[in-house]
């Protein structure tokens, strides 16, 4: 499977306090500013992955791709980091 | 992190920076007792990259997640306090 430019990027470092510039400013207005963040919230719901889907669809509006998307950049980098 | 600085730590608290949190129980955590971690398994935090989210859900602020450790939880002041510094430290190693 191929990967974006963006995707290869953010999995290759650990994750700390940069903006959410995939997720956009629905996100940001809901609280959800920092990567680090949404991290947080991807943890709580124990990683699983149509929690969370769901929860990025609900919260800021993402379509099927950006959400699995959005899924598998965070599973990554909790396989790589955490 | 300088040898000096993790001379000053607790057995266990360098133990829990010591290596990444992958899919420990929330009791290796520093600063959560027996009791306080079968609170916190009965409510679904069974590892402790659960509590690490809800620290960075509270973005990292200490305070914020202490209150919510004790109040929601039943932590002790000293609990609620051991476990944030516990989890800051561990971002600043890690994240």
């Amino acid at each position: 499977m191929t990967t974006s430019q963006k995707h290869r990027d953010f999995v290759a470092e650990p994750m700390g306090e940069e903006p959410v510039g995939i997720l956009g400013k629905k996100l940001e207005e809901r609280g959800f500013d920092k990567a680090c963040v949404v991290l947080g919230q991807f943890l709580v719901l124990k990683k699983d992955e149509d929690l969370f889907q769901e929860w990025l669809k609900h919260t800021c509006g993402a379509n099927a791709k950006q959400s699995q998307d959005c899924f598998g950049c965070l599973r990554e980098g909790c396989d790589a980091f955490l | 992190m300088f040898v000096q600085e993790m001379d000053h730590m607790s057995p266990r608290l360098r133990a829990f920076l010591s290596e990444p949190i992958g899919e420990k129980d929330v009791c290796w955590v520093d600063g959560i007792s027996h009791e306080l971690a079968i609170n916190l398994v009965t409510k679904g935090i069974n590892k402790a990259y659960i509590l690490l989210g809800q620290f960075l859900l509270m973005h990292k602020n200490e305070a914020e997640f202490q209150r919510w450790l004790i109040c929601c939880c039943g932590a002790t002041e000293c609990e609620a306090q051991q476990s944030s510094n516990c989890l800051k430290e561990w971002c600043a190693c890690f994240l």
